[in-house]
């Protein structure tokens, strides 16, 4: 028969109180948090998921935040944008009447004139606008240094002709086709700029170079940037080899081999062509298109390249110089026409920036239905259940009330008691 | 013929057996509360009988009894219980060590709550993001350079708790080997006393229990056998070695090491040989301090370098506001004090290894196409053996599959795709010595891949190897100074902090990217202040698989480390539990043998008081007797 000693009875009776002391404070700790994981040994599984589901919130937040901020600068640009196209609903009106001749007296022609020059001002202001944050919106990654505060620089010179005085002759660009990207989701980067020298062009750009490139063969291995895109050449690439690689890098420039072996670059869609050797390559400077003197981009077209293809604002002083000479052939024919390419231009991209805001609406909802799974699931994965804890914890509690009531009792009556 | 007293005589003994037998009983009581009493119990025996067998005995029907006497005081204990006790003890003192620094460990990492390295990490690939959108403002660099400043500071204080965790783990190391030779010393001397008191015949009960109590004590530090089988000598054995051998007691030591950072080892003190531990709480520490604190502090350590090295390398592609590029974005403190790697690893004064930490080749390759040459890789893998691994690769392997099946064979260097296209590979922890950590061992290639593909190696074959146990090994390299990280000094998350370039101007921190004008190789014109680009590259590292061995992102690896510690606390809490269940109902099956029961006792007690009156009752009846017969002479 099993002894059973006092001290059995004493250490059976302390090691189950301990132990619903030790579950009660668990639980306790439980409901008094709202959590079910204090540490990692209460449950591994539990743990590595919370983290993992911490991380995802963090980040789908910062997207979130990534998109709103997306949505205000795209909005920037389409704003901007309209504003060019209400310049341009005048313009036309102007153009369609000096076409019709109205603008012959000189007074008149002066103050035609003087509207356009007010215009020109407009757009540059409209080309230099600055965002949210003071930066101009349209100059790339150039966003107002010191020693170029504006990516457009208007050249002015003194103009007799219609009495204009001071008026502008031509605009530079001085920004950069630089993307301006953001993290809108997981590895998805949506630009969210038009550089200037895409967005203020009217007419598709010819460059023809004047050298004869037939008998060029690479030297070296090398690659050279068109619009941003690196183009690998390998050495001894023939000029047919290398016009093909240009064809089929994606871009929209097509490159050709022009009537007196010349190279030729065009552009499939109103933009300024930008050229720029890649590292120690000298491809576009032999070819003659990339000035030797100046090789880095804006402005580094060779002088013997001849240039075709406006930008607005070169279509703009085109059609003000028209009317001033009161040249209505021109103005109704040329003029008319470049307005309605630069207005197509214009809309083009206001209706890429529009599906921009289009899609980021779309990303914007489903990160939304993202967090809001993530939140659900972490509130699954870390809460606790309260009804059930307190069940379980009163259920404890009166188990505990018993082992003491028990214990209590057990421990008590002893033989001495009943002896003499 | 009966003696006319021996009445007398009988009660006495009576008297005398029932008094001692009380005092058993006394002794017993008044030890109901000490934890290793064993209860002792009275052997009362009759004593021998009148007349043997012979011819001259009494012509009288016999033996007559000669009343009782005490033969023995009986220590009532049973040694198998003992035994069990003992190596459950033993299993318990080993999960009750790593549960309580595995549960401490836990609460260094900190999860999962927000305050932890991985809310930091997450902070500054936020930061990256703001300063992405914002490259011009200084407050989004401000934010960038202190949430980098609090993951810097939150990875320095893990690797110091960790550190301190492992110090402690080796200080009680130390004071349990003294604990151990305190205790042994102890039960030597009881050997001896013990012997002493039985070779006069003695039961020394009580000096038993005590030695007992020690043994007990002792196999929860360590795994320890007894031996009981000769009645002189019991001898106490450390994985099968004397610790105690009756009145021998050979000391344990605990002396520096210094191939483990003068942390303890323990050896037999007399003949420094090793000893063999394989359970119990000094196993439980070792354990804890060589493989889990050691796994940990690696693990921190690897996460630091990475963390740095990855950043960095993009980092220095980058311009900042200021223009300034080739600026480390986090401190990287080289372990050499040479720009070749050149390092004295015995520390005999000597440079004897170049210690190179990455190396990233010259040349763009795309890794996806196939590679078209054929060849053998080389590596030296990173334990005690550095033994030689060969990787063949084949004219239609891709990069990646040459790549995957480097890092498959877990040989101590991992290769992956830099942010550049290039092909770079990077060193691990060593399987060996810390000392060894973060150092590439071997490269060689007897084709092309390494050589002209990938520009990493300047020759191919055996003469045109890398090897770290040659100074000056840098030459073999192809790839420029700037494609090549020098093996950090030891322990990089304890000094982990962001470069002074960024401390002292935020201006530094390069959001944007640049190009290479004029070819010299390295990116030298910034693309504009407003270019996030850069920052945004920085941002999507930490969706890059660029964390060694497991090749995992810096969360995922972080991640698993702490799943990791936390199934072995899961593991230690519950081994725990089930130990002092099973050491609960062992216990109790002792104390059903052994314990006092105090109404037994005093049942008992009851007996021999009664015992006791009634042998006082014989003796007056014997005095009555007597007096009859004595007043019958009077009346003559």
């Amino acid at each position: 028969m099993q002894r059973v000693t006092n001290q059995m009875i004493n250490n059976t009776m302390i090691y189950n109180l301990n132990k619903h002391q030790q579950e009660m404070d668990k639980m306790q700790d439980m409901l008094a948090t709202g959590k079910n994981v204090q540490f990692p040994r209460d449950n591994p599984v539990a743990a590595t998921n919370q983290m993992l589901y911490k991380t995802a919130l963090v980040e789908i937040e910062q997207y979130i935040k990534n998109i709103d901020e997306s949505k205000s600068k795209l909005s920037e640009v389409d704003s901007a944008l309209q504003s060019v196209i209400r310049i341009f609903q005048r313009l036309r009106v102007l153009a369609v009447q000096g076409a019709h001749g109205i603008y012959t007296s000189f007074e008149r022609k002066e103050a035609a004139a003087t509207e356009i020059n007010q215009m020109l001002e407009e757009l540059v202001n409209i080309a230099n606008i600055r965002g949210a944050t003071g930066k101009p919106i349209f100059g790339g990654y150039q966003t107002g240094t010191e020693n170029i505060p504006d990516p457009f620089v208007p050249i002015y010179q003194t103009l007799t002709a219609g009495n204009q005085g001071n008026a502008m002759i031509g605009v530079q660009y001085r920004g950069n086709i630089g993307k301006i990207l953001r993290e809108v989701a997981n590895g998805e980067y949506l630009d969210v700029n038009v550089p200037g020298n895409w967005a203020f062009w009217a007419t598709n750009q010819v460059l023809s170079a004047n050298k004869d490139v037939s008998q060029y063969r690479a030297l070296a291995t090398q690659s050279f940037k068109i619009d941003g895109v690196s183009i690998q050449i390998a050495a001894g690439d023939t000029i047919d080899m290398i016009v093909d690689k240009i064809n089929n890098a994606g871009l929209s420039v097509k490159a050709s081999i022009g009537a007196r072996n010349n190279l030729v670059l065009e552009t499939t869609v109103p933009h300024a062509i930008w050229l720029e050797d890649e590292g120690s390559g000298t491809f576009l400077r032999d070819a003659g298109m990339v000035n030797p003197d100046f090789p880095n981009p804006p402005n580094n077209i060779d002088p013997t390249v001849s240039i075709s293809g406006m930008s607005i604002f070169d279509m703009v002083i085109q059609l003000r110089d028209d009317l001033v000479r009161g040249d209505q052939e021109l103005v109704g024919g040329r003029d008319l026409g470049l307005i309605d390419m630069a207005l197509d231009n214009v809309l083009r991209h206001i209706a890429q920036v529009g599906a921009k805001e289009n899609r980021i609406e779309e990303l914007a909802k489903r990160s939304e239905y993202a967090k809001s799974n993530i939140l659900d699931i972490l509130a699954k994965s870390e809460g606790i259940d309260f009804p059930e804890t307190i069940m379980n914890f009163r259920w404890l509690e009166s188990v505990h009330n018993y082992a003491l009531a028990v214990g209590a009792r057990s421990i008590k009556p002893t033989l001495m008691d009943f002896l003499r | 013929m009966n003696s006319t007293f021996m009445g007398i005589e009988i009660g006495k003994k009576g008297l005398l057996a029932h008094q001692q037998a009380l005092h058993v009983t006394g002794h017993n009581i008044s030890n109901a509360a000490n934890e290793d009493y064993s209860r002792q119990r009275v052997v009362i025996t009759a004593s021998d009988p009148l007349y043997v067998p012979a011819l001259n005995r009494a012509n009288q029907p016999g033996n007559i009894g000669q009343g009782s006497e005490v033969a023995m005081i009986q220590r009532i204990r049973d040694e198998f219980i003992d035994d069990r006790i003992m190596v459950e003890k033993q299993a318990f003192g080993y999960w009750k060590a790593r549960n309580d620094f595995i549960y401490q460990i836990e609460m260094v990492y900190n999860e999962p709550s927000d305050q932890s390295i991985r809310s930091r990490l997450d902070a500054l690939w936020e930061g990256f993001q703001e300063l992405s959108k914002y490259p011009e403002e200084r407050s989004t660099r401000e934010v960038v350079k202190e949430k980098a400043i609090a993951l810097a500071n939150e990875v320095k204080y893990t690797y110091g708790k960790l550190y301190e965790l492992q110090k402690q783990a080796n200080r009680q190391i130390g004071h349990t080997v003294e604990q151990i030779n305190e205790y042994a010393q102890t039960i030597r001397d009881l050997n001896e006393r013990i012997l002493k008191a039985e070779a006069l015949g003695d039961n020394p009960n009580d000096l038993k229990d005590k030695r007992d109590a020690l043994i007990e004590k002792l196999s929860q530090l360590v795994n320890i056998n007894v031996s009981r089988t000769d009645k002189d000598e019991l001898i106490v054995y450390i994985g099968g070695e004397n610790l105690v051998q009756g009145e021998v007691f050979r000391p344990l030591a605990a002396i520096e090491d210094p191939d483990n950072n003068g942390m303890y080892k323990v050896l037999w003190k007399q003949t420094l040989t090793d000893v063999n531990i394989q359970s119990g709480e000094l196993a439980g520490l070792i354990s804890i301090r060589d493989e889990v604190l050691r796994q940990n502090i690696n693990d921190v350590n690897a996460f630091a370098i990475n963390l740095t090295d990855l950043i960095n390398e993009v980092h220095r592609d980058g311009f900042g506001k200021n223009n300034q590029t080739n600026n480390n974005f986090f401190k990287h403190i080289a372990v050499s004090d040479n720009v070749e790697g050149n390092f004295d690893l015995n520390n005999d004064g000597i440079n004897d290894v170049t210690a190179l930490f990455k190396i990233s080749g010259n040349n763009k390759v795309d890794a996806s196409a196939a590679i078209g040459i054929t060849g053998t890789l080389t590596f030296v893998k990173n334990n005690a053996l550095d033994q030689e691994i060969k990787i063949n690769y084949y004219a239609t392997d891709t990069l990646l599959d040459v790549i995957k099946r480097v890092n498959d064979a877990k040989i101590g260097i991992v290769g992956y795709i830099n942010h550049n296209s290039q092909l770079a590979f990077k060193a691990t922890i060593a399987q060996d010595t810390d000392k060894k950590n973060f150092i590439i061992r071997h490269l060689e290639d007897s084709g092309q891949l390494l050589v002209g593909y990938a520009g990493i190696l300047k020759e191919s074959g055996p003469q045109g190897a890398f090897d770290y146990r040659r100074v000056d090994d840098i030459r073999k390299i192809i790839a420029s100074r700037e494609h090549i990280t020098i093996t950090p000094m030891f322990n990089p998350a304890s000094y982990m902090d962001i470069d002074d370039a960024i401390k002292y101007d935020i201006d530094s921190i390069a959001a944007a990217k640049g190009n290479d004008l004029g070819g010299t190789g390295d990116y030298n014109t910034s693309n504009g202040v407003g270019d996030g680009s850069n920052a945004l590259a920085m941002a999507a590292l930490k969706h890059k698989h660029a964390m060694v061995d497991s090749n995992a992102t810096f969360n995922d690896f972080y991640t698993s480390l702490i799943s990791r510690i936390g199934s072995q606390g899961e593991e230690a809490k519950d081994r725990i539990a089930s130990q002092e269940t099973l050491l609960k109902n062992l216990a109790n099956l002792r104390e059903s043998v052994s314990g006092i029961n105090l109404d037994e006792e005093m049942a008992n007690m009851v007996q021999f008081q009664h015992g006791y009156n009634a042998s006082a009752r014989v003796i007056a009846m014997i005095d009555r007797m007597l007096e009859t017969i004595i007043k019958l002479g009077q009346g003559v």
